[in-house]
């Protein structure tokens, strides 16, 4: 029962979110365009519908699946570390996506197809690059000792950041324009088609991470309890890093770094809901997408005309909530 | 004497290759329904044996067979509905209930998910029974007291329901009443369901009471196997600790170790 309320509480708050986001914006409509384009679409006035469809519904809809799959992947993360403290950035996918987005922008690389552009392509190769040698690089005598996991994190995350240094210092035009994707923006000149690249692996990393919640709960009596009660730790650690990782580097390929969200949801849903992933999991899920859709809302409207990147606002929004919440626990 | 259960051939471990072995050679035969002990000085690999013998480690030499089957062969899964293992006390601050934590004991039995079935519901109340644990069922596993905490992790072994149940150093970190209270629950299931116990324990007397057989660990080998009468002599634990103990005869013939 408490279950179930958990549930449509997060729903409705991302109900609510949809909402608001669709009506709020450099243009605010009324409340009764939302009821008409529920009841009677066609009633519309046409500039209204063309705002909701065209621009704001598709970006809402990629707000809900990159916070959706940061959150998850934050979460997948810091059951499998038994960190709450770990984020979907610590395995160095971010680094590689903004060595491989760097790039593409430095060397002026084509579009692959008109759907998808060069950049968000290389910093997806860059984030799976990355990602691999984090786990090249980790894995002793074929165990993925969780130490050495987080050091090759760091390892390759430095590297990479440096490397994306080297190149900003030389390549002086574009400097813009690699700043502001390493901010993070939810603006997609391609729109729908990057809904729809995204998607899969939203659902293919968010099943494969539920798959592995009951394991996860085992994994938090420790290595080797959970292995003693029949748990297959490697094969879990396995599966739960290349889930998450793969659902990181989609997101940070087409929304760049959108920092403290898959750090901060998936701490507080847990807080909420208490430790079993079999709940934690999708309330992560919605609880991220909830998160994403307001920040990006008012990153759109806070400075209008202008946008600011929402990377930055949910870090500026995010740092400081999440010390005021641990100084609340700690006087509690 | 009931036929083995658990039966090293030959076990040789060692923590990478280039690192001397831990256990060499290594032949043993656990009866069914017995109580062995394992002794021996810190560092003679008390605790990789018995991780052999739960098939946590794999051996690089030898066999560990459990009823005649290799365990390195069985999957987790399989392993797991037929010993259970309770590792050395780690203080656990999950905020998970006694009985979530007795119920993931479950979980090479149960479903996909983690659904639960009549049977594994019953095995989770009989095994918090068998604990004394029914009344902290609700409670967070953080908030209980040293001996209070490892009653459930007895309690989680066993909800898995196995013959077989292998124990590392359960009383370290307990005070006196709370060992003994440990002891008799181990005895009152090896008597009452006919469970096999192997258990690491550092206290010679309680060893000497409650098993039917001591194995002593030294430099890597087996130094001997025999009950405790057999066992306990002056010479032989200077051989194995370095120290002259006094072993005196109680009421019934039972050994007494003493330092003073």
């Amino acid at each position: 029962m408490r279950r179930a309320a958990q549930f449509s509480f997060a729903l409705s708050l991302l109900g609510v979110a949809i909402v608001l986001a669709s009506l709020w914006g450099s243009v605010p409509l009324p409340w009764s365009d939302f009821w008409l384009l529920v009841s009677d679409p066609q009633a519309l006035p046409e500039a209204s519908r063309l705002i909701i469809s065209q621009l704001r519904l598709p970006r809402i809809l990629l707000a809900a699946l990159v916070g959706a799959s940061l959150a998850l992947a934050g979460c997948g993360l810091q059951g499998l570390l038994r960190n709450p403290l770990a984020d979907p950035y610590i395995v160095g996918t971010s680094s590689g996506a903004s060595l491989g987005a760097t790039l593409a922008i430095v060397w002026n690389l084509p579009n692959l197809t008109p759907y998808l552009s060069a950049v968000p392509a290389m910093a997806f190769i860059g984030a799976l690059g990355a990602m691999f040698l984090v786990y090249r690089l980790a894995k002793v005598n074929n165990f993925l000792p969780v130490e050495t996991f987080l050091l090759a994190g760091v390892i390759v995350g430095s590297f990479a950041g440096a490397l994306v240094s080297l190149l900003l210092t030389m390549a002086g035009q574009d400097l813009q324009r690699v700043m502001l994707w390493l901010m993070g923006t939810l603006e997609q000149p391609e729109g729908p088609a990057t809904f729809w690249l995204l998607l899969p692996y939203l659902v293919g990393g968010g099943a494969t991470l539920l798959c592995c919640a009951q394991p996860l709960n085992l994994l938090g009596l420790g290595e080797e309890n959970a292995q003693a009660l029949g748990v297959n730790v490697e094969r879990l650690k396995l599966w739960v890093v290349a889930a998450s990782s793969l659902m990181t580097a989609a997101a940070v390929s087409v929304a760049g770094m959108i920092g403290f969200l898959g750090l901060v949801v998936p701490h507080l849903t847990r807080r909420l809901v208490g430790p079993d992933h079999r709940w934690l999991l999708p309330l992560c899920a919605l609880n991220g997408a909830t998160f994403l859709i307001v920040a990006d809302m008012i990153a759109r409207v806070i400075i209008a005309p202008r946008e600011l990147p929402v990377g930055v606002l949910t870090a500026l929004v995010g740092a400081p909530f999440f010390f005021f919440i641990l100084k609340c626990q700690r006087s509690n | 004497m009931a036929p083995g259960l658990l039966h090293l051939e030959g076990v040789g471990y060692s923590y990478g290759e280039r690192r001397p072995p831990v256990l060499e050679d290594l032949t043993l035969l656990v009866e069914s329904g017995e109580w062995l002990s394992i002794l021996g000085a810190n560092g003679a690999g008390k605790s990789t044996l018995l991780r052999l013998m739960a098939g946590l480690l794999s051996p690089q030499r030898g066999r560990v067979l459990l009823e005649g089957e290799d365990l390195a062969q069985l999957t987790p899964r399989q392993r797991a509905q037929r010993l259970a293992f309770v590792p050395q006390d780690v203080r656990l601050s999950l905020p998970f209930t006694c009985q979530e934590i007795v119920a993931m004991g479950r979980y090479a039995h149960s479903k996909f998910w983690g659904g639960q079935s009549e049977g594994d519901r019953l095995a989770i109340e009989r095994a918090m029974q068998d604990t004394s644990t029914l009344h902290l069922a609700q409670r967070p596993i953080s908030q209980l007291s040293g001996g209070e905490a490892q009653r459930v992790r007895i309690a989680q072994a066993l909800a898995q329901e196995t013959k077989l149940l292998l124990l590392d150093e359960p009383t370290s970190h307990l005070d006196i009443c709370f060992q003994l209270e440990l002891m008799e629950l181990l005895r009152r299931l090896q008597r009452e369901r006919g469970m096999t116990i192997i258990i690491i324990l550092h206290d010679l007397n309680l060893a000497a009471h409650y098993s039917q057989r001591l194995a002593f660990l030294t430099g890597s080998r087996l130094a001997a196997v025999g009950t405790p009468a057999q066992t306990l002599t002056p010479a032989f634990l200077r051989e194995i600790f370095k120290v002259d103990l006094r072993v005196e005869e109680g009421e019934g013939g039972e050994k007494r170790v003493s330092l003073f």
